[in-house]
């Protein structure tokens, strides 16, 4: 199952024309994905974690300038036309966007939703359309699923919505499945639900997932490799248990260290990242994360730093002074 | 001194839903002492908000009572009700919506101000500059300017800022870190810390997320349909829940630790899968209602009966204080007690300006097509 490689960027750049000057969103990012494999993406609002997520899918603003290139199967995407890009988007390519609400039409029905997509994309009869789409609410969780066709999205919880906006993901069997921030608009529980929900049809169907989420400990249990991205680039990228034990760039670990732990004691107070992230329309010459970084030092704000591996380990990260493993 | 600031009891709260009634509330009592965090727990949909905006009088309780230091809150007039809001504010979770978005930084903070009668524009804007340098926030480079111009994180500290400029006594803080990201989260809790030193402050934290609650409370309430299942000190809950439920929600926090999610998976987390369906209806309910054929227009409850797992018979510890579905944003149809739950608007709109005053002060020009179209 695993092995070949899905999915390649390499050397992505997206920027954004603003009335201060471009935006770069997307920072010169590679990235690889083999068949089966999840990847997590994990950064704070802004960090370009969704456009990048855009780029990939080619679903970027029409205005934004792409420097780069994005493989999938082989394919170059950039140069794939729009009729093309659609069949392959339904059938290769994914996605499950953070508001359930928004995403999927107020006014239609859930069934209609669905069985519009298979029909449209598996080119099969209504009747089929109708037995699928049954099946596939089954599938994601939602009992009594021939009534739930006749349902409006208003009538359904954020979680059932959530379920379906799933559902109509996985219709066309998709080798790759983009989630992006699936989960933020939920309550824990619902979280947790819907996370085991994508994990198990992930595997059982053989697909390859990128979770994006601003919360480490939802990558945790979750994938297999995880890229951590700060200012529109990739700072840190490793195999999730090698990442967990041993953080090399710091605003990993000060990512970490945000979340409430629940072992602590009450009142612990946490240890959040001082200042915010530079503006994006200012090019930087050094890191990104520089005047936030406790670990800084002259060379910080005058080079950036490449992602580079310490190791055979296959865990990069983007720091001239990286976190010692053995001092943690 | 041992006389607590709030206590809440009895308190019942519900809503008409067509022929039928939402118990969104019911029966809930409590108390928090003056310089004290309770944290309260729960789903969505399980009354938290409602019990927090009854507490304010925000929504008139059905019964029960609640005492505000001395002061008996259900039932007092307007005016009164006025004054003693001064003494008590609410920060809600959608920083960005629950600041109109036409008016600048600076009068909306000094607008607790004006309502409070104070009328001079130096003291106002003296108060208001405190507040913001109390926020972290710089009042010179924050006061002219709108809503629009700040981030969710910047919002949130304007509106504690809002909220502490008339010194109250008790801040409710309904979900006020849940849309925020992980580093802010972390900033605004060490804020609200921080205030609730400087002002002396005996705050109400109602969230759905465990660990946050922990690391804000001294006391924990956890909410279920309507009522709680568990109140206790915060270590004690944690260390040893005692109610099912509680457990359930303790299981369901993400913990940035792959091994230590993987052993949850292993030992815990499918099991308390099937306590929850089982909480929310007894069994006898759930099977009638997939048994029903649904006419046109009629909504049913699934989220009750997610997965396979309706089928185990329910634990016998549970189920004890449970009604069948109650909580605000349900909408009740049929015999059986299977709802479903209604549409969540994305931005409701800020309960702190009536209609009326949103009306006067012209269309919204806000970029969230829901607010615009209530409006309208």
């Amino acid at each position: 199952m695993t092995g070949a490689t899905l999915l390649a960027v390499e050397g992505l750049s997206v920027d954004l024309p603003t009335l201060r000057g471009p935006l770069r969103a997307v920072d010169e990012v590679d990235l690889e994905l083999e068949a089966g494999r999840t990847l997590g993406i994990v950064g704070e609002s802004g960090s370009g974690k969704t456009m990048l997520s855009r780029a990939i899918l080619q679903l970027a603003p029409r205005r934004a300038r792409i420097a780069g290139r994005v493989l999938f199967d082989g394919r170059e995407l950039g140069g794939v036309a729009a009729e093309a890009l659609r069949r392959l988007r339904s059938r290769s390519i994914a996605v499950v966007f953070q508001d359930p609400m928004t995403s999927l039409n107020p006014v239609l029905t859930i069934g209609r939703q669905i069985i519009e997509t298979l029909r449209e994309h598996l080119e099969i009869d209504a009747a089929a359309a109708q037995r699928r789409a049954v099946e596939l609410l089954g599938e994601v969780g939602i009992p009594a699923a021939e009534q739930r066709l006749r349902q409006y999205p208003h009538q359904l919880s954020g979680g059932m919505r959530q379920r379906v906006a799933i559902a109509i993901a996985l219709s066309c069997e998709p080798r790759l499945l983009v989630a992006d921030e699936p989960t933020t608009a939920l309550d824990v529980t619902v979280q947790a639900q819907i996370l085991d929900l994508l994990d198990r049809e992930r595997q059982r169907r053989g697909m390859s997932m990128i979770l994006i989420t601003h919360d480490l400990g939802i990558v945790a249990g979750r994938t297999d490799e995880v890229a951590v991205m700060y200012a529109g680039r990739i700072v840190e990228r490793a195999p999730t248990p090698g990442l967990f034990k041993a953080m090399r760039m710091p605003y990993t670990e000060a990512l970490l260290a945000a979340i409430p732990k629940l072992d602590a004691p009450p009142h612990t107070p946490l240890p959040a990242i001082s200042g915010r992230p530079p503006d994006p329309t200012r090019p930087f010459r050094g890191c990104a994360f520089a005047p936030r970084c406790r670990h800084r030092a002259e060379r910080c704000a005058d080079q950036k730093p490449a992602l580079t591996s310490a190791d055979a380990s296959g865990h990069r990260f983007a720091c001239w002074h990286p976190i010692d493993p053995r001092a943690a | 001194m041992d006389e607590p600031l709030l206590a809440v009891r009895h308190l019942v709260v519900e809503y008409p839903a067509g022929r039928r009634t939402v118990h969104a509330v019911s029966d809930v009592s409590f108390s928090i002492a003056r310089g004290e965090t309770l944290g309260l727990v729960g789903e969505s949909g399980c009354g938290k908000s409602s019990l927090g905006r009854a507490i304010l009088q925000l929504t008139t309780p059905k019964s029960g009572s609640v005492r505000f230091d001395t002061v008996e809150l259900t039932g007092l007039g307007r005016g009164p009700l006025r004054l003693m809001r001064r003494r008590m504010q609410l920060i809600f979770q959608d920083p960005v919506a629950s600041l109109n978005p036409r008016r600048r930084i600076g009068d909306i903070v000094a607008e607790p101000l004006r309502i409070a009668g104070i009328r001079d524009r130096k003291t106002r804007e003296g108060r208001v500059r405190a507040v913001l340098g109390a926020v972290e926030l710089e009042p010179d480079q924050v006061l002219g300017r709108l809503p629009h111009e700040f981030s969710g994180g910047q919002c949130q500290r304007i509106c504690i800022a809002r909220s502490l400029v008339i010194e109250p006594e008790l801040l409710v803080c309904d979900e006020a870190v849940s849309a925020l990201d992980v580093s802010i989260r972390a900033q605004i809790l060490n804020l609200l810390e921080a205030m609730k030193a400087r002002y002396r402050l005996t705050l109400l934290f109602i969230a759905h997320d465990l660990a946050v609650v922990k690391a804000i409370s001294d006391r924990v309430a956890v909410m279920y349909l309507g009522r709680l299942c568990e109140v206790g000190p915060t270590e004690l809950l944690y260390r040893a829940p005692a109610h099912p439920y509680t457990r359930l929600l303790l299981d369901a926090i993400p913990v940035p630790d792959p091994d230590r999610q993987a052993a949850t998976e292993r030992a815990g987390r499918r099991t308390s899968f099937a306590a929850r369906t089982t909480f929310r209806l007894p069994l006898s309910h759930a099977l009638r209602a997939r048994r029903r054929t649904l006419r046109r227009g009629d909504t049913r409850a699934t989220r009750n009966r997610a997965g396979p797992s309706g089928r185990l018979p329910p634990p016998a510890d549970c189920c004890v204080t449970c009604e069948p579905r109650t909580g605000p944003g349900l909408t009740v149809t049929g015999a059986t007690p299977s709802l479903a739950v209604g549409p969540r608007p994305a931005n409701k709109p800020a309960p702190r300006f009536s209609f009326r005053r949103r009306i006067f002060d012209g269309p919204h020009l806000s970029r969230n097509k829901h607010s615009a179209t209530a409006c309208r």
